[in-house]
């Protein structure tokens, strides 16, 4: 019990200077202070993050515990914090007038808490709490935002669809409690593989009951708004066009990274003997949400509501690497690897690459980068009562804002995968892993899977839609003279968050060997050992 | 070995991006500044790639193999991990920064470095509006562009291949002309939708040898692949028969990048608009040296690693070459904007150049190569030519000119070289390329070959008539508005004509001693021909069994003339000066194919080995 609360330090610090942030926020002190504040809220956090990461548990106190700690959730905490720390600086100038910056300021951290405390659970109790932590802040954010029509609808429609899923999420969550009778994960995944330790045959497990697949679809679809797949998407456009811009791209990064990662702690992880249906699942999501995804955003004029559409057609991308991942855990190329890490299907260590779960994450993390920016370049060039809605309003940016305006194209060349940039990477290592997956796995003729072969190369043909929109972007920037000098209002603050992103962003890009590396680490190294990279990292 | 000269071809990717970076530095110190600057950087390059030329030595191979071709070779690790010793351990993909040149490559890297001189200097005058930006990125280019020619890992050169078209779209579209938008949006769209699913079929490529291999190779080195992927399919049955399986699929992949950049007859729809709207030195370099990535992607990964793919694809990819050819010059024909009816002539041309590769023997892959460099010599002048005759009239309708050979005999002289060289003339460059592609093609599909001549005729004629039009017959000039003096423009300055000089030279060059050229390609050549000899001999083998079933292995019936033994003197392709006619004709005397050395050997010439010999 102790060892849980300590392995929660980081995220209990968060959240308990959140409290005292709204509780600070009836005070009347200067709005000013409450962004640095924050700053060195995470910043505390961040020392915890790193005592934590260095006391040594041993792994079968780990097991029981109700929270993990792995290199992975470790390298997912480092990057919550620098994201939100980017999402501070991002909102710093509007916030300094605010009369509720104490209270905006509490929520982000209380957001980000829960974005941590995601990849920390081991139970499916936790894990709910953690999606719970994260959906009930972003309500409170998006009311913050304005009053006017636009923005009362996006919070209500946000609202109400968010507590849908999270009943469905919930319903889910109990079938699988039913079916095995615990609720952690480790616990979950044991009696569900039980059936099949006495035979490893190599072979994917057809079915599972019919129970685990409600549950499994339950899940599925819960989840699948936060990440904003497709049939459960439609919420988005309006969301991101109604709020502002920093809203938006909190909505862009914060719950995706929460649902992805939920979804490989729950399903990929935990639900041995449904890889089947799981897969099949999967990859129809991942097809239809980039193909809907991308030819949707062609159509739009409002850049919010295009880079809404954006994002989903990537969480596409990334439910292409969970579809792998689930055939992973049954390669007998990794099997011949021998190593538990091959086996746990996290990694295809002599091929060097990622594999399909990790390649997931390596794309939410290129993603992320990508968007943190394209929001600051937005939230930095709005001003209030005057945000970039319409393309035409970005027109001719490269002659009034030229670093501005370039940095913005990294950021989009980035998302439109154009190498050396942190996109193409994560593009790399979905497509890889896609096309690694085999038909037969007895088969001794090294056949691709058809299935992954055809989702691939829709995956290429939407990469090239894909940047028909963002080039449209970059073409009213750059080829374009101004229509009107624009008065950014996002003042320095927001100008040093699209910078930091860019410089992350080009790091990643021309030197992706850490991350590749960082992301190849098998799951239950102890982390001391991991710190040195991770520490690094950010 | 690896001594000055690979750091002269390292320094050739570098020293242009470094030179962008300055010349984006001291933007505020004009333009006069700027200009000299990059012309400075781009004459070192060209200087670089001298030095790289007259050091590769053709006949270099690895003493125990005969195999290593790759010279200059620079391995830097790059997302891998390497122990002090440079040698691979991991984790992360073990894809490296590596660069080198060989037979097949050396010449385009010369083109690239050399094309250059004449973009800079066109620009001279012409690009007055943000010339620090517009010399940044034509730097990066150059940079990009010797790059995508020196990759010698797969994914590296991907990375070189899609970042060329970032400057290229800021070129095109922010100085090119009134449609610049659109034609840039276009070519940027077209050609990433083509090469995303090339890069897909770079990776399968990488994955499939790594499955063919019981999971023990990986790697991305192309060279690696390629000897590892044609050694593995001789010796295992298994991966031959799936290697025969997937090479059509992975050759449709290669095909859509490669057939747009190039571009081939249904897809050739973005070049005209592109070469019209973009400034000349965009021009210049779209269709000197851009449009060869697209016939060097087929000749550095199709022909050598798909070749069974490439002998599926034969009559597919001769027709469109065919059609392209006379389509393209059919369309020239038709033309009365002088840009769009040089770019017309290019898809023609560039019909030639993949006729030539997909003769898919000796004489016909050397023609090919040698018209990729023809093509970018005569084409990129053409370019330039024109754009010097738009910057004094402003306009580029062949109507509006006639007689200008009196006012400018200069540049009529240059223009007539070019033009001949362009038509294939005897003496010139254009004739060798042209006639090794058809009679390339010839010894494989007669009607391909004759129509391909078709063109050949075509070509001189539209060719010629614009000449007569622009430049002979009564003196027409374009009514000049908008330019407050009067004074008529005069002839070529020395700038031009530094511009053009250059080009000229090896024009005449290359006409006359090809075999200078040829020698060095020859040994690279020779390696991709056997590969593609042992397909075909299996696709005939094959279709003589009439089960469907390849025959691979140890069993593989005798090929004649396949092994071409490189450390005889006798050497296949001999192209006698000034004519081709004995190319074909000296068969070589039927050999017993012997498989190579077991891969357990060659796995020992890693990468690091091969730098420090």
């Amino acid at each position: 019990m102790l060892s849980t609360l300590l392995l929660l330090l980081p995220q209990t610090v968060l959240a308990s200077l959140a409290c005292l942030f709204i509780l600070g926020g009836t005070f009347p002190v200067s709005a000013r202070c409450w962004g640095p504040l924050a700053l060195i809220a995470l910043a505390l956090s961040a020392g915890a993050l790193d005592y934590t990461s260095r006391i040594s548990i041993s792994s079968d106190a780990l097991y029981t515990l109700a929270v993990s700690r792995t290199s992975l959730a470790i390298g997912f905490q480092w990057s919550c914090l620098v994201i939100g720390a980017l999402f501070v600086l991002m909102s710093m100038q509007a916030q300094s007038e605010s009369k509720t910056a104490g209270e905006f300021y509490g929520m982000l951290l209380l957001l980000l808490s829960g974005l941590m405390l995601v990849s920390a659970a081991n139970d499916l109790v936790l894990m709910f709490l953690a999606l719970e932590l994260i959906s009930v802040p972003t309500y409170v954010l998006l009311y913050l935002g304005g009053r006017d029509y636009a923005n009362q609808e996006a919070a209500t429609k946000y609202f109400l669809l968010s507590v849908l899923s999270a009943a469905l999420l919930l319903y889910g969550f109990a079938l699988l409690y039913g079916l095995t009778g615990t609720t952690q994960l480790a616990g979950i995944k044991d009696v569900l593989s039980a059936p099949y330790s006495a035979e490893k045959s190599g072979v994917p497990h057809a079915g599972g009951s019919v129970l685990g697949i409600l549950a499994l679809v339950l899940i599925a679809a819960g989840l699948g708004f936060k990440i904003t797949a497709v049939p459960f998407h439609f919420y988005a456009p309006d969301v991101y066009e109604g709020t502002s811009a920093f809203n938006a791209g909190l909505l862009a990064v914060a719950p995706k990274a929460a649902g992805l990662y939920a979804l490989i702690r729950v399903v990929s992880e935990s639900m041995v003997g449904y890889e089947t249906t799981g897969q099949q699942l999967m990859l129809i999501l991942a097809g239809i949400t980039m193909t809907g995804g991308n030819c949707l955003a062609l159509l739009q004029t409002n850049v919010r509501r295009m880079l809404a559409y954006s994002s989903i057609a990537h969480a596409g991308y990334m439910l292409v690497g969970i579809a792998v991942g689930f055939w992973d855990a049954w390669n007998p190329v990794l099997r011949l690897d021998g190593t538990d890490a091959a086996l746990a299907g996290l990694a295809i260590p002599s091929l060097g690459l990622p594999g399909g779960i990790r390649a997931s994450v390596l794309y939410l993390l290129a993603y992320s980068l990508a968007n943190v920016g394209l929001f600051a370049v937005l939230v930095y060039l709005g001003r209030p009562g005057k945000q970039i809605d319409h393309v035409d309003d970005l027109t001719g940016l490269a002659k009034t804002q030229p670093l501005v305006a370039v940095i913005a194209a990294l950021f989009l060349f980035s998302l439109a995968g154009i190498p050396p940039l942190p996109g193409f990477w994560a593009k790399l290592s979905v497509f890889s892993s896609a096309l690694s997956v085999r038909q037969d796995v007895t088969d001794s003729l090294f056949s691709v899977h058809p299935a992954f072969a055809i989702l691939a190369v829709v995956g290429v043909i939407n990469a090239a839609i894909g940047a028909v929109y963002y080039l449209r972007l970059v073409s009213a920037m750059f080829l374009n003279d101004p229509l009107s000098t624009p008065r950014p209002g996002g003042g320095r603050p927001a100008l040093a968050a699209i910078c930091c992103s860019a410089l992350l962003v080009v790091a990643f890009g021309v030197l992706p060997g850490r991350v590749f590396s960082y992301l190849q680490q098998p799951p239950d190294q102890p982390a001391a050992a991991a710190v040195s990279v991770s520490a690094t990292t950010p | 070995m690896a001594g000055y000269s690979s750091i002269a071809l390292f320094m050739m990717v570098a020293l242009p991006a470094a030179g962008a970076v300055l010349v984006l530095l001291f933007a505020r110190w004009g333009i006069e500044q700027v200009r000299r600057m990059a012309l400075t950087t781009v004459l070192l390059t060209f200087a670089l790639s001298l030095v790289v030329a007259a050091d590769y030595d053709p006949n270099l191979a690895d003493a125990r193999t005969g195999q290593q071709l790759i010279q200059m070779q620079t391995n830097l690790a790059w997302v891998g991990h390497v122990d002090k010793e440079g040698k691979y351990v991991g984790p992360g993909p073990d894809i490296q920064f590596s660069l080198g040149v060989d037979g097949l490559s050396l010449w385009l890297i010369a083109l690239s470095a050399l094309l250059m001189i004449p973009a800079v200097l066109v620009s001279w005058e012409a690009v007055r509006d943000r010339p620090a930006s517009f010399y940044a990125l034509m730097l990066l280019l150059e940079s990009g562009l010797i790059g995508v020619f020196a990759a010698q890992d797969i994914i590296l050169f991907y990375v070189f291949f899609e970042f060329t078209l970032i400057p290229l779209f800021f070129m095109v579209g922010i100085w090119g002309g009134h449609d610049r938008r659109y034609a840039a949006r276009r070519f940027f769209i077209y050609t990433l939708a083509g090469s995303m699913l090339t890069f897909l079929g770079l990776i399968f490529i990488v994955l499939s040898y790594w499955w063919m291999s019981g999971g023990h190779e990986l790697t991305f080195s192309i060279s690696h692949l390629t000897e590892g992927i044609s050694q593995l399919t001789t010796k295992d049955r298994h991966a031959a028969e799936y290697w025969n399986g997937v090479s059509p699929w992975i050759f449709l992949a290669l095909f859509a990048g490669f057939a747009i950049k190039v571009p081939l007859f249904p897809f050739h729809t973005w070049l005209p608009l592109a070469h019209v709207e973009a400034p000349t030195a965009g021009s210049v370099l779209l269709a000197g040296v851009l449009l060869k990535i697209g016939s060097y992607g087929f000749l550095r990964f199709a022909l050598p690693l798909v070749p069974a793919g490439c002998w599926w694809a034969f009559d597919f990819v001769a027709i469109l070459a065919v059609i392209g050819i006379i389509y393209g010059a059919l369309l020239a024909l038709a033309q009365d904007d002088i840009k769009k009816l040089v770019a017309y002539s290019s898809v023609s041309h560039m019909g030639f150049c993949l006729l030539g590769l997909f003769a898919l023997n000796a004489a016909g892959i050397t023609g090919g190569l040698l018209q990729m460099v023809n093509h970018g010599l005569s084409t990129g002048a053409l370019f330039a030519i024109v754009g010097m005759l738009y910057e004094r009239y402003h306009t580029r309708d062949i109507e509006a000119y006639g007689g200008m050979a009196r006012r400018f005999p200069v540049m009529a002289f240059c223009l007539g070289v070019v033009a001949f060289s362009s038509i294939g003339l005897p003496g010139l460059n254009g004739f060798t390329g042209e006639v090794l592609s058809v009679m390339g093609m010839f010894a494989n599909n007669r009607l391909y070959a004759s129509l391909g001549l078709t063109g050949i005729i075509l070509g001189a004629w539209y060719t010629l008539w614009l000449v007569q039009r622009t430049f002979f017959g009564r003196l027409r000039e374009p009514i000049l508005e908008g330019h407050g003096d009067h004074h008529a423009p005069g002839d070529l300055n020395f700038r031009e004509i530094a511009a053009l000089a250059p080009i000229l030279v090896l024009i005449v060059w290359i006409g006359v001693d090809p075999q200078f050229f040829i020698r060095r390609m020859e040994p690279s050549i020779s390696r991709v021909v056997q590969r593609l000899d042992i397909a075909k001999a299996h696709r005939f083998a094959a279709a003589a069994n009439d089960t469907g079933r390849f025959t691979a292995g140890v069993d593989a019936p005798s090929v004649s003339g396949s092994a071409w033994d490189r450390n005889s003197s006798e050497a296949p392709p001999r192209v006698s000066r000034g004519s081709g006619a004995e190319i074909i004709c000296e068969a070589e005397p039927p050999q017993q194919w012997v498989p190579r050395q077991s891969l357990g050997t060659s796995k020992t010439h890693s990468n690091q080995d091969a730098s420090k010999e």
